[in-house]
C-alpha cells in the first residue's frame, strides 16, 4: 500500500482503516473468551501456566487480527486506485495462517479435540477467512502493455508528485498573517487543479510522458515557493512579498488548469514553454 | 453461487471453527498436556466419586 501522502489521500486511507476494522471485528471478538479463560486459570484455579498458554492464545489470534486487517486496508486501497502495485509480504494470508495455526493450538490443547478434529477445525478456519476476505492483490494494474511507461514508472511518478502536493499542503498550514486564511485557500485551489491533473494520468498513463515536465519541473517548483514563503511570512510579513505570493498562487492555478486541458487535448509543446517562462519569474522575483 | 453467498459462508464457517475452539477451550477448563488427568475417563462410578 503506497503512504498517504496528500490530505485528501490520508482521509481516504483513514476511511478505509475503519472499514477494515469493522470488516475484521469478528477476528478480535471470537478471541474474547480465551481472556477469560487466562483468569479462571489464574484467579481460580491458581495455575499459572494456565494462565499463560492462554494468553499465548489470545495473542496468537489478535497477531493474525491485525495482519488480516492491514492486509484488508491494503486490498481496499489496492481496488480504489487505478494504477497500483501490489508488493511485500502477502498480509491477508499471513494472517489466515496465525488465525489458522492459533485456532489448531486453541482446539487440541483448550479445547480437548482429537489431532485429526483439530486440524479439520483449523482448515474451516482459513476457508473460511479466504471465502470472506479473498486473496492478497497480486502483481500491477492499470497499466496496458502498449502505454510506454511501466507501471513501477507511473507508480513511482505519481507518488513522487503526490509527496509534492502533500509539501504545499503542510506549508500553507505553516503560513502565518492576517491573510492567511485567503492564502491557504488559494493553496487548496492550486492543490485540487494538481490533483486533477495526477487523476488524468492515473486514468490513462499514455498521459506521464506529456506531462513529465509539469510533475518535476513545476510541482516541484511551486513546493519550493510555497515552502520559502510560509518559512519567511512566519518570520516577517512583507505585504510586497505577499502579494507576488498571490500572483504565482494565481499562476500556478492557471498552469496546472491548462495542463490539464492540454493533457485532454494531447498537445504539451505550448504548456512546457510556459513552465519555463514561469520558472524564470519565480527566480526573478526571489520566490524560488 | 454469488458473491455474497460465499462470503456468508466464509463468515459461518470462521463463527463455527473459531467460535466452537475458543468458546469450547474456555468451558473445557484445564489444557491437554498441562493437566494432569485431563481428558481421561474415570473408573470411579459417579456416584461414588466426591
Amino acid at each position: 500500500m503506497s503512504q498517504p501522502l496528500t490530505a485528501a489521500e490520508r482521509n481516504a486511507a483513514t476511511r478505509r482503516g475503519l472499514g477494515a476494522t469493522g470488516a475484521a471485528v469478528i477476528l478480535y471478538l471470537l478471541p474474547l473468551p480465551l481472556l477469560g479463560k487466562a483468569f479462571y486459570e489464574l484467579i481460580l484455579r491458581g495455575r499459572f501456566t494456565g494462565f499463560v498458554v492462554s494468553l499465548a492464545l489470545f495473542a496468537l489470534f489478535m497477531l493474525g487480527a491485525e495482519l488480516a486487517r492491514r492486509g484488508i486496508a491494503r486490498t481496499w486501497d489496492f481496488n480504489s486506485r487505478k494504477v497500483a502495485l501490489a508488493g511485500g509480504l502477502p498480509l491477508k494470508s499471513a494472517g489466515a495462517g496465525v488465525i489458522g495455526l492459533a485456532t489448531f493450538l486453541t482446539a487440541f490443547l483448550a479445547a480437548d479435540q482429537s489431532l485429526p478434529a483439530s486440524i479439520a477445525i483449523a482448515f474451516g478456519s482459513l476457508l473460511g477467512f479466504f471465502l470472506t476476505y479473498g486473496l492478497d492483490p497480486r502483481g500491477a494494474k492499470g497499466v496496458a502493455a502498449d502505454a510506454g511507461v511501466s507501471p513501477e514508472e507511473v507508480q513511482a511518478a505519481l507518488t513522487e508528485a503526490r509527496g509534492r502536493i502533500g509539501a504545499i499542503e503542510e506549508a500553507g498550514k505553516r503560513i502565518a498573517g492576517g491573510t492567511a486564511y485567503e492564502l491557504r485557500q488559494k493553496i487548496r485551489d492550486v492543490v485540487a487543479a494538481a490533483g486533477k491533473v495526477l487523476q488524468l494520468i492515473e486514468d490513462d498513463p499514455r498521459d506521464l510522458r506529456r506531462a513529465r515536465k509539469f510533475l518535476n519541473v513545476y510541482l516541484d517548483s511551486a513546493k519550493t515557493v510555497t515552502e520559502n514563503y510560509a518559512s519567511t511570512s512566519a518570520k516577517a510579513h512583507s505585504p510586497e512579498m505577499e502579494a507576488k505570493f498571490r500572483a504565482v498562487l494565481d499562476d500556478l492555478k492557471t498552469t496546472c488548469e491548462e495542463q490539464y486541458a492540454k493533457l485532454l487535448e494531447n498537445d504539451t509543446l505550448d504548456l512546457d514553454a510556459q513552465i519555463e517562462v514561469l520558472k524564470v519569474r519565480l527566480t526573478k522575483e526571489g520566490l524560488s | 453461487m454469488s458473491t455474497g453467498f460465499l462470503r456468508f459462508l466464509g463468515v459461518l464457517l470462521i463463527l463455527g471453527s473459531i467460535g466452537f475452539a475458543t468458546v469450547k477451550g474456555t468451558f473445557t477448563g484445564g489444557f491437554r498436556y498441562l493437566t494432569p488427568g485431563f481428558g481421561q475417563v474415570s473408573h470411579v462410578p459417579a456416584a461414588d466419586r466426591r
